[in-house]
Order: structure tokens, then C-alpha cells, then sequence
């Protein structure tokens, strides 16, 4: 047997498990029972294995062979308690390392916090509150050329608000206008181009404008003549 | 699954709770089952205790990769199986060959199923020897002419020795496959060899 095991290969020990329990397919398990037919040493690994699959343990009886055991318990413990104590002292070592990494990492989270909020505030200054984190209720606004002349559309707001524009006619540029009900501009923007009246809004801060009616235009912007588009509406500020 | 006292046993000291209590209640079961085994193998007592600690320092080192998707003796063989193979291939690059002695017990049970042809018994003269060499020689040539399986039952039994029983086990079929292949195997040789005194003597 002892010659048996050097001077040839013999199946790994999960392999020959998995053939005793038809793991295998069916060539490889022709292969292990090829080798085994010849090899007297895996043939008896097998039959280990049943014995081991069959074993059923009995009650340790008391005398000679109950302090055996408790002898070799005693020895393995000892062995394993060195090991133990090694053990625990790589995780103490590991939990180190841990909290130094965590640390830098705190610092590290701390100073990109930082970072951000203060590239933030300094956006929102230079362009103000973008729209995704400025969730306030919108309320749109129609012109439209075709309204029929006279009718007067009136728009209840209580700030802070999000004034959309919709309007059916083209022009290059557009402007809104915002009046006193004594006619004083109170407020004019004439930069928008149609996309930027589709996908943005006019925003109104509690405190821009006092409550109360004032008036609401649209101006259609061409070679640099403005427009009326469609008649004006009464914007009503509630408090 | 998870109400097997063993595995419950086995999941505790993988989860470190009372690991000393519970690996000890392993290592109390399963500890007879090793020490046999080396002894079966023919190691001494004291060599026996000594690869059976090896066994369950290993097992405990190991324990974390047991995941309970086979039986644990199987999972426990594989490292029994391991140190056993490391010993002998230990022993061999030591040119040590003590253990080669107690091999030869498992033929000297004195079975009825004990096999024909036996592996030389160090009683034999130097000429007996050689015959039975020879007769071994013959019978391994004349074993090629027969199909597969039968042809294994005939090596596990004639060359290697094995009982009927081990042998079906090994090979995965009946006891009466093996008995079948054997007698089929029997007439075949003796029509081959001539009934000479080199041919198997039928003993089922």
C-alpha cells in the first residue's frame, strides 16, 4: 500500500466520494472504477468511506477509554488553544487596520461632504435653485393669439409658485412682463426663446411680489419689436 | 435539516458559541471512528492518537467550510483520507515500510468469501513464490480477453483480494452481479487455461 501511493495518481478524495454517491458522469465514473478495479489502495478508500458513511456513534463507556479521550481532548484543546489565541489576535489586528481604514474614510466623506455643499451654495448663488431641488407647485399660464379678444384670464397664486408659460405663437424671443394694476413695471424678462419657455418657469418667491392683482403679459420678441400675445392676464397674489 | 442535533452541534462552533462544549461533543463522537480507522490501517496506538489529533486540529481549523450540503462524515472522511495519504506518502519518501504489515491482516480474517488466489504469504518459499508470480502473470493476461466489469471483478477478487461484498460495493453492483461475473469469468478461464494449476479455483 505505502508503495501504491507514490508510484501512481490516484483520484482526489472528492472525487471518489462523488462517485459512491453517482455524482459523477458516466465516463468519469467508468474512469474511477477502471482505476480502482487495479488500485487496491482506492478500492479500500472506498470501503473507508462506507465505514465512515455507516458509523454510528455509541455512548463513550466510562473507564479506560473515556480518559483516553479525555486525555486527547485535553492535548487538542491545548493545541487549539493555541491557535485560538493567535487567532484572536490577528482579529484584533484586522479590527485595527479596520478602524484606521474607517477613519480615513470618515475624514475623507467628511471633507467631499464639505466639498459638495459648498460647490452647491455656490451654484445655487451664481444660478439659482436648480428645478429638481426647487419643488415648488407649478401653475401655468396660457396665451394664445386665438383667445378672443376681451376675455380676460385670471390666475390665483400664493408664492412661492412656478409660473409656466404655454403660447401657440413663434417669435425669436419673448418677454413677460409683470405690472402694477397702475400700469408700473414691476418686473420684465425678455431673454426667453420658445425652448426656454417649454422646459423652464418663472419662479415667485413669497416677499417678490405683495399681495394683491397685477397684471401679466407675454410679448412675442422680432427684430427687436415687441409683440402683446393675446390679451393680458390678472395675476391675483394671495398671501 | 437544520434539526440534526449534529449539524446543530457543528453550526454552534462555526458561529463560536461555547465552541470548547461543543467541539468537544464532536470530537467525543467522532473520535473513535478515526482512531480505528489507523489502527485498521495498521498504525501503532500511539501513531493512531497522534494522526487522529491531526484529524480534529485540521477539522477545527476547517470547520468554517463545512456547509452542511453532504453528510459531515463525508466531509470528515476527505480529511481523514488526506492525512492518511500524506502519512504514507510520508513514509515512503522515508523508505520506511512498517506498515506494510498489517495489510496482509486483512486477508488472515479467515472469511469463508476469502479469495482464491492470495496475495504471497511470506510463509511461501522462494519457489512457491515465483510460482505464484507466475500463475498471477497468466491469469492478469487472460483477465484482458474478458468484458469490462467482469474482468474488474475478477482483478478486485483474484489480484486484489477482495471479498464479494467489497467488491460489489466498489464496482456499485450486486452481490449476485459480482457472484455471476465471477463464475461466467471461471468457466472462460478455465476453457482459456486449460484447468491447469494456474487457473482460479471456484470457492462460491
Amino acid at each position: 500500500m505505502i508503495d501504491d501511493v507514490a508510484d501512481r495518481e490516484h483520484p482526489a478524495a472528492e472525487r471518489l466520494s462523488a462517485y459512491l454517491a453517482n455524482e459523477l458522469s458516466p465516463e468519469e465514473s467508468d474512469a474511477i472504477q477502471e482505476h480502482v478495479a487495479s488500485c487496491r489502495l482506492c478500492a479500500e478508500r472506498l470501503l473507508d468511506l462506507q465505514g465512515f458513511l455507516g458509523f454510528k456513534p455509541q455512548e463513550t463507556s466510562q473507564g479506560v477509554t473515556d480518559l483516553e479521550t479525555a486525555r486527547e481532548w485535553r492535548r487538542l484543546w491545548e493545541r487549539i488553544g493555541g491557535i485560538e489565541k493567535q487567532g484572536s489576535l490577528d482579529s484584533s489586528l484586522e479590527r485595527g487596520r479596520l478602524l484606521r481604514s474607517l477613519r480615513t474614510f470618515q475624514v475623507l466623506a467628511a471633507v467631499l461632504g464639505a466639498l459638495s455643499i459648498g460647490l452647491t451654495v455656490y451654484a445655487v448663488r451664481l444660478q439659482g435653485w436648480p428645478r429638481e431641488i426647487y419643488p415648488i407647485p407649478e401653475k401655468t399660464v396660457v396665451f394664445a393669439r386665438m383667445r378672443s379678444a376681451g376675455t380676460l384670464e385670471e390666475i390665483d397664486i400664493k408664492p412661492p409658485v412656478a409660473l409656466k408659460f404655454f403660447v401657440d405663437a413663434d417669435y425669436p424671443r419673448y418677454a413677460v412682463e409683470i405690472r402694477a394694476r397702475g400700469g408700473r413695471l414691476l418686473y420684465s424678462y425678455d431673454r426667453y426663446r420658445k425652448a426656454d419657455l417649454d422646459r423652464s418657469t418663472l419662479p415667485l418667491e413669497a416677499g417678490d411680489l405683495a399681495p394683491g392683482t397685477y397684471s401679466l403679459r407675454l410679448l412675442g420678441v422680432r427684430n427687436g419689436r415687441p409683440e402683446p400675445i393675446g390679451s393680458p392676464v390678472k395675476l391675483i397674489v394671495h398671501p | 435539516m437544520d434539526d440534526d442535533p449534529l449539524l446543530e452541534l457543528i453550526r454552534q462552533v462555526q458561529a463560536g458559541i461555547r465552541v470548547e462544549e461543543n467541539f468537544e461533543k464532536l470530537f467525543r463522537r467522532f473520535r473513535p471512528l478515526v482512531h480505528s480507522f489507523f489502527l485498521r490501517k495498521g498504525f501503532s496506538a500511539e501513531e493512531s492518537k497522534d494522526l487522529t489529533q491531526e484529524v480534529f486540529f485540521r477539522v477545527f481549523k476547517s470547520i468554517d467550510t463545512f456547509r452542511g450540503e453532504s453528510r459531515f462524515e463525508r466531509w470528515l472522511w476527505k480529511i481523514v483520507d488526506s492525512i492518511y495519504l500524506n502519512e504514507l506518502r510520508r513514509r515512503k519518501t522515508e523508505k520506511r515500510h512498517g506498515i506494510e504489515q498489517s495489510l496482509d491482516a486483512r486477508t488472515e480474517t479467515g472469511d469463508p468469501s476469502s479469495p482464491a488466489v492470495e496475495i504471497p504469504a511470506t510463509d511461501l518459499s522462494p519457489e512457491e513464490r515465483a510460482l505464484q508470480r507466475q500463475g498471477l502473470k497468466i491469469l492478469r493476461v487472460a483477465f484482458q480477453d474478458l468484458p469490462v466489469q467482469m474482468r474488474r471483478c475478477c482483478i478486485l477478487r483474484y489480484e486484489k483480494g477482495f471479498k464479494y461484498q467489497e467488491i460489489a460495493f466498489v464496482m456499485k453492483i450486486s452481490i449476485e452481479t459480482v457472484k455471476a461475473h465471477l463464475h461466467q469469468a471461471r468457466k472462460r478461464l478455465m476453457d482459456l487455461l486449460g484447468g491447469g494449476p494456474g487457473s482460479p479455483k471456484g470457492n462460491s
